[in-house]
């Protein structure tokens, strides 16, 4: 697993010298003390429950597993920048036998950090201004303060307040928002302001399975972009409150976030909308990834997406900016953003059920020219693309309903060369070739580019 | 708004030629528990004037009517693919395909009409935004719960001030909102009688119905058919008789028979 290598290169065992010949990982020890030094704001009571599973560690073997996951959950806190473990017989008067001393020496971050960060989405670049305070109370508190602006005049304003709950072994945290954001939607013909108000309680109820739980309220203005934006569009203009309650599981196997040879990664987001508020649906969806090495460094790569909006009342309904939308760079390819579904005048309405699927082939680039280190950052890919978006009738019999889905599917196909960026986005440009092609669709033949963290 | 009074001229200009399309739809708010004063004002003499050019369309009421308008004001007409707002725009388009109440007129009534139409959407319509946005009776007891009606709690009360804060700007800036409305009622009972002299005694303004029929009767009616907590507004009116008359005639001319 890579993310736990990359992890475990950071943690320095520190080992003196002259035991090191003695190295016996099923020798039993008793961890007699934890030190953690370094600790200047940061309270005792809050870092105590994290170390004291050290304590219950049988042989040395253990005691450098549990001391990782100390480590890693010492990290989750984002309140040290740097965290250094010593491993050490214990001396002095009090020490037992086998007694083993484990230090954490920790470096706390500052008071108040500052960033400014470049980011890029399918559509858009956008600049993001931010400042920190992590650990504000000496307990993990968090205060963050973020602005976004892109080149599309799109903006974001977040102030945010999160605190681990350490006594929970779950990585468990509390995390709160309010923020204010305006988005252009050129390709729906609407203009989208939201404020809102949420709070959020993570967790992982196992390794690599993350829960949220985000309960949050959105008043919504949504505002026509041109006159000739078309009634059906121009309709839902004006105010509405959206109270909402989101579940959603990421399970995150992959070896590693951008070009996995294996694993797979399944989402699952449940969002019942309609706690209060004046808009009510639910809406689940679903996103699936699974990647199998083949031969040499050839990594097959399947996708299938699939989402479903349904309104359960007619008081409380569901509006455009609700709605799912297929197309693009980071969708499926071949077709502009948001260019594949129901239209009107050119203007994307999107739908209330949808699927997608993908299968990828990645390839290292080829004849070998790059060093190692530099070719890891590029992937040629051949791919196929296809999915379908749209109302369907689903009161038919279900292998009616299925058909419907199917037949008139959108595809796509072509090739390109993906690149990395960070540890978590990526570049791609593909040459496009639409397959399949429905009435009203924006397809694409020729060159697309796309920048995003989430690929179909 | 330049740019939506640039569109307009655009609109009008390529629309010349086109038929006024049968099934043109006027949107405005619920007008039963959602319209306030001046809205409802501007949205029944826009009816009355379409009535009037017997020109067919259907009423949409759509409680986010106001923010369907391409100029954010209510009522607003679709006539084919163009949008329409407000009655003066509503006009021009309909002069362009060639349907006229004004044809009668010379240049020195046009001039005249001109400027009392102007003296009514600048005096009534902020003596009745005024009296519906400021006066604190009226902004508590009928205002406030009539907009925030269609909005889930707090957005209605969120939006009734910011509505409000709005609207003050507005008269602040045009220098009524430092008026007391003592004087309010007398800046309406001016404009009152200015039009009673203009009418005298004859049955519309200008021999025949004109737009100003169209916005004089949206006005008295709207002020005459709406319960306020104080009724000093429609007693100011209802002192002039030839206007009473006149407003009387237009009802059972062109909405009484029809329904």
């Amino acid at each position: 697993m890579g993310t736990v290598q990359a992890k475990e290169k950071q943690t320095m065992v520190r080992v003196p010298v002259e035991q090191a010949p003695v190295l016996d990982f099923k020798k039993d020890v008793r961890v007699d003390r934890v030190n953690v030094t370094g600790l200047k704001r940061t309270k005792d009571d809050f870092i105590k429950p994290i170390v004291r599973e050290l304590f219950h560690a049988t042989n040395f073997g253990d005691v450098l597993v549990k001391a990782d996951k100390v480590h890693r959950r010492l990290e989750n806190l984002e309140c040290f920048k740097n965290i250094e473990i010593f491993v050490d017989t214990s001396k002095g008067p009090k020490a037992s036998p086998d007694g083993i001393e484990v230090t954490f020496d920790v470096t706390e971050m500052n008071w108040l950090l500052g960033s400014v960060n470049a980011m890029a989405g399918s559509e858009e670049a956008a600049l993001v201004v931010g400042g920190r305070a992590p650990n504000i109370l000496g307990r993990g508190e968090k205060v963050q303060l973020e602005y976004t602006h892109s080149n599309t005049h799109n903006t974001n304003m977040a102030l945010s307040v999160s605190k681990p709950l350490v006594n929970m072994k779950s990585n468990a945290k509390i995390k709160s928002s309010i923020y204010q954001s305006n988005a252009s939607f050129g390709a729906s013909g609407f203009n989208e302001q939201d404020r809102a108000a949420n709070i959020a309680f993570e967790f992982n109820s196992a390794p690599n399975v993350h829960h949220t739980v985000l309960w949050e309220a959105v008043w919504r203005y949504l505002d026509s972009t041109t006159r000739t934006v078309p009634m059906s569009v121009r309709e839902q203009n004006g105010h509405s409150m959206k109270s909402s309650l989101i579940h959603s599981i990421t399970m995150d196997r992959r070896n590693k976030p951008v070009f996995p040879s294996s694993g797979t990664l399944i989402d699952i987001t449940t969002e019942f909308a309609g706690l209060g508020g004046d808009v009510g649906f639910v809406k689940n969806e679903i996103k699936m990834q699974a990647n199998v090495s083949l031969f040499k460094d050839f990594v097959l790569q399947g996708t299938l997406q699939k989402g479903l909006l349904s309104e359960y009342s007619d008081n409380k309904t569901s509006h455009i900016c609700d709605r799912f939308f297929l197309g693009g760079a980071t969708s499926v390819r071949g077709f502009e953003f948001r260019g594949l579904g129901p239209h009107e005048d050119n203007i994307s309405l999107g739908s209330e059920l949808y699927w997608a699927a993908g299968l990828h082939l990645y390839a290292p680039l080829p004849f070998k020219v790059f060093e190692r280190n530099f070719g890891d950052f590029f992937r040629t890919h051949l791919f196929v693309n296809a999915g379908n978006l749209g109302k369907f009738d689903s009161g038919m019999d279900y292998r009616d309903f299925f058909k419907q889905m199917v037949a008139s599917a959108r595809m796509s196909c072509g090739a390109g060369l993906a690149v990395r960026i960070g540890n978590s986005a990526r570049f791609e440009i593909n040459y496009c070739v639409p397959v399949s092609v429905q009435q009203g669709d924006r397809p694409i033949k020729g060159c697309q580019l796309g920048v995003g963290i989430s690929f179909l | 708004m330049p740019s939506v009074l640039l569109g307009n001229v655009a609109a009008n200009e390529m629309a010349q030629e086109e038929e006024w399309a049968n099934d043109t739809k006027l949107y405005m708010p619920y007008d039963v528990e959602q319209i306030l004063l001046a809205d409802n004002a501007n949205c029944v003499a826009v009816q009355t004037f379409l009535r009037m050019c017997n020109l067919p369309y259907r009423v949409e009421y759509r409680k986010n009517a106001e923010f369907m308008s391409p100029s954010g004001r209510v009522p607003f007409i679709q006539c084919g693919k163009y949008l329409i707002p407000e009655l003066d725009h509503i006009v021009t388009f309909v002069n362009n395909k060639g349907k006229s109440l004004t044809g009668h007129l010379n240049d020195k009534q046009k001039s005249d009409m001109r400027a009392d139409l102007s003296l009514i959407n600048n005096v009534l319509v902020n003596a009745e935004l005024y009296l519906t946005w400021v006066e604190p009776v009226t902004l508590k007891e009928v205002t406030i719960p009539r907009y925030s009606s269609v909005y889930p709690w707090p957005l209605g009360t969120v939006l009734s001030y910011s509505k409000r804060s709005e609207v003050i700007a507005r008269l602040k800036a045009l220098q009524w909102y430092d008026k007391s409305i003592e004087e309010v009622y007398n800046e309406v009972d001016k404009v009152c009688s200015n039009l009673s002299t203009r009418l005298e005694k004859n049955q519309y303004f200008f021999g025949k119905p004109t737009e100003l029929d169209a916005l004089v009767f949206g006005h008295l009616h709207t002020i005459y058919t709406t319960k306020l907590p104080y009724t000093a507004l429609w007693d100011t009116v209802k002192s002039y008789h030839n206007l009473i008359a006149h407003t009387d005639r237009i009802n059972s001319l062109y909405f009484s028979k029809k329904g």
